[in-house]
């Protein structure tokens, strides 16, 4: 090519460059700062084959999502029929009952009494040209069940959906540990987050007090007064084994499992008032960490294992401390109000919740170790022992309603409160269990 | 008196001599010096009116005719004495006049560089209605050009009073959908780019150009002004063409605007 070919060439393209510059349009640019409170509108199908009883999947999975406060359940009637493939799905129905997901199933007999419940999860504000009927699938799962499972298999697609259009993890298929008294007799009880599902782990005649889980979720230590006096065990939940973790002179509460899972620390008196001492999970290994004449109780680890927050009224009132795991010299973390208790850390160890007393009333408030910044979350008047979700964004405690103990749920930031009603009896004590194993 | 007289008679002649002698040479410096001073206007006047023979000068003169060179020469005393240089700031008209003749005269030049009769022309005379009429329609002219310009203005204003009116809008409905809880604690900022019909409907799918690094978020802003769509555009369609292409920025987890 000539060089007077070249110029040509180059002074065409600069031209042909210069009028599309002049002739296309500039996209107008809008800032948007901000965003609203509001919940994620997802509709949640019947699924074909669950049968219509209130226990059905479709209506524990909504129930599940209602109940954390983040999704608004979507109202499916009046759409018939209701789509059970994707195939099936008419994005401009939902769209227009403002639903941004859409989640359909079907429950798939097999052999034995079990089956399978298939589940997808449809977004219905986009769709893809590529795909058949433009349909986008945000999940799709195939669950093995039973009928003893079916609750447990709802929570688990509860828990995807909340995954996949929160981005944190689901908690609806932990569970929960707590005390119940029916007339004279104590139950230690697990059911299902949504306290549902509950079974009888321990009962007696004398009291039963402290729960705490395992990190893996598979034992529980209490307190039983089966002796007459406070005595720790730890109990297999599958199997039903009870051993005894403490049992010294004078008092032995407040166990609380290291996030490893070998030790535990625990409140003794042996030594003459209450004080924070670390055993072996096997009941061994006994060691002091605490060393001071007030008493020093109602210890909790952090998810990192290095520290021990725990309650004293060294100060002259009780408060909350933090100490090393080892043991060493305490730091007095909480200064606001006369009576501070039962400290617990959240998740990823940046807060801890606990009991706050304000004029007469005991409250659930948290505060971020970092700051020193408290955020009073209820307005009861009487809560107790606040425990974290898992994931760090529920916090479930006890509060007595009209005369006897119940339990209820808020939103770490305050904005979402829940009472939970499926138990029966005075119920005391929550203590919310570790995530299962995640998922395959 | 007598003896004055006898004494005077012989010096008196001598003395009108010299005196003749003296007014002699005055005249003749009189004369000479006039005869001196008039030859200088000459030569500067003969310069000067090349304003209105100047074609004649630059074109060459026939070769056998040397007596046109000698013409033009004649022809300039005529005009001499109306062409003095202060006449052309004394008076405007006559300004005005010099003005035309000299644009005619550029206006003319091209046309007679090729061939000219160098003598021919006659002086320019003034159309005093010509040139009010040229003035009134400069004036109007002048006029009509600020109105279009105020016009202008002010439809400029008002369009862009209406782009801000419906930004505002767009920027409210996309937000009434958007859940800021998903957006994580720090201060992510997106951008994506939409196209739009002029119903306000979404012409495809928003296009994301910068993620916030959290998949959540951005699926959650996507979701937003998917759900808000149709979005709130103008009716003028000049002025809809301004919101065919949009690109939207967000900071979820700044306050509200």
């Amino acid at each position: 090519m000539t060089e007077f070919a070249m110029r040509l060439m180059s002074k065409f393209l600069l031209t042909a460059i210069a009028v599309f510059a002049s002739t296309a349009h500039a996209a107008l640019t809008i800032e948007i700062t901000g965003g609203a409170t509001i919940q994620i509108p997802v509709a949640i199908a019947p699924f074909a084959g669950e049968g219509t009883s209130p226990d059905r999947i479709s209506a524990i999975v909504a129930a599940d999502l209602a109940r954390s406060g983040l999704f608004k359940i979507v109202d499916t009637a009046g759409i018939s029929p209701l789509p059970q493939r994707p195939a099936d799905v008419k994005l401009a129905d939902w769209k227009a009952r403002g639903a941004a997901a859409l989640a359909i199933g079907t429950v798939i007999p097999q052999p034995g009494g079990r089956f399978d419940v298939q589940f997808r999860l449809i977004d219905t504000v986009k769709q893809d040209p590529q795909a058949p009927g433009g349909v986008i699938q945000l999940a799709g799962y195939s669950l093995p069940s039973s009928p003893q499972l079916a609750r447990l298999t709802a929570h688990q697609i509860a828990d995807i959906i909340y995954e996949k259009l929160t981005g944190d993890v689901g908690v609806f298929a932990t569970r929960i540990a707590y005390i119940t008294k029916r007339g004279s007799l104590y139950e230690l009880q697990v059911a299902d987050s949504d306290g549902f599902n509950a079974q009888t782990v321990y009962s007696s005649r004398e009291p039963i007090i402290s729960p705490s889980w395992s990190p893996d979720g598979s034992q529980l230590a209490y307190v039983a007064f089966d002796h007459k006096k406070p005595i720790i065990y730890t109990q297999v939940l599958a199997t039903g084994k009870r051993s005894t973790l403490a049992n010294f002179k004078g008092s032995n509460s407040a166990p609380s499992w290291s996030p490893d899972g070998r030790q535990l620390a625990v409140v003794l008196t042996k030594d003459g008032n209450s004080q924070i001492y670390a055993v072996n999970a096997d009941g061994s290994g006994l060691k002091r960490l605490s060393q001071s004449s007030a008493i020093d109780t109602e210890p909790n680890w952090s998810p990192d294992g290095r520290y021990l927050l725990f309650t004293s009224d060294r100060g002259g009132s009780p408060q909350i401390y933090r100490m090393p795991s080892y043991g060493g010299e305490p730091v007095r973390l909480t200064f606001q109000g006369s009576y501070n208790v039962s400290p617990r850390y959240s998740p990823d160890g940046k807060n801890f919740v606990f009991i706050q007393r304000d004029g007469g009333r005991f409250r659930v408030a948290v505060q971020e170790i970092a700051s020193g910044q408290v955020q009073v979350l209820t307005d009861n008047a009487l809560d107790e022992s606040p425990t974290f979700a898992p994931n760090g964004k529920m916090i479930l405690y006890a509060t007595q309603q009209l005369g006897r103990g119940s339990l209820a749920a808020v939103s770490s930031d305050g904005r979402v409160k829940q009472r939970l009603s499926a138990q029966s009896g005075d119920v005391r004590e929550p203590a919310w269990g570790p995530l299962l194993k995640p998922r395959q | 008196m007598s003896a004055v007289a006898a004494q005077n008679q012989p010096g008196n002649m001598q003395a009108g001599v010299l005196a003749l002698l003296v007014h002699l040479g005055f005249f003749a410096l009189l004369v000479f010096g006039f005869s001196w001073q008039k030859q200088e206007p000459e030569a500067v006047v003969a310069d000067l009116w090349s304003s209105l023979p100047a074609p004649p000068r630059s074109a060459p003169p026939p070769p056998p005719a040397p007596a046109s060179k000698v013409e033009p020469v004649k022809s300039p005393p005529k005009a001499e004495p109306k062409i003095p240089p202060k006449v052309e700031t004394a008076k405007p008209d006559i300004a005005l006049k010099a003005k035309k003749d000299e644009k005619k005269h550029m206006e003319q030049k091209p046309a007679e560089e090729p061939k000219k009769k160098p003598v021919v022309e006659t002086p320019p005379t003034i159309d005093r209605d010509a040139l009010l009429r040229k003035q009134l329609e400069m004036l109007a002219q002048q006029n009509a050009a600020d109105q279009a310009r105020a016009e202008n203005a002010r439809q400029s204003a008002a369009q862009q009073s209406v782009i801000g009116d419906y930004k505002g809008r767009i920027k409210r409905k996309i937000r009434g959908y958007l859940n800021q809880r998903l957006c994580g604690d720090g201060n992510p900022q997106l951008e994506f780019e939409i196209a739009l019909l002029p119903t306000g409907q979404l012409r495809g799918n928003p296009i994301l150009r910068k993620g916030s690094g959290i998949p959540v978020c951005d699926h959650a802003v996507e979701s937003a002004i998917l759900q808000s769509d149709p979005l709130p555009v103008p009716p003028q369609p000049e002025i809809f063409n301004e919101f065919r292409n949009l690109r939207l920025i967000f900071r979820p987890n700044d306050p509200n605007d």
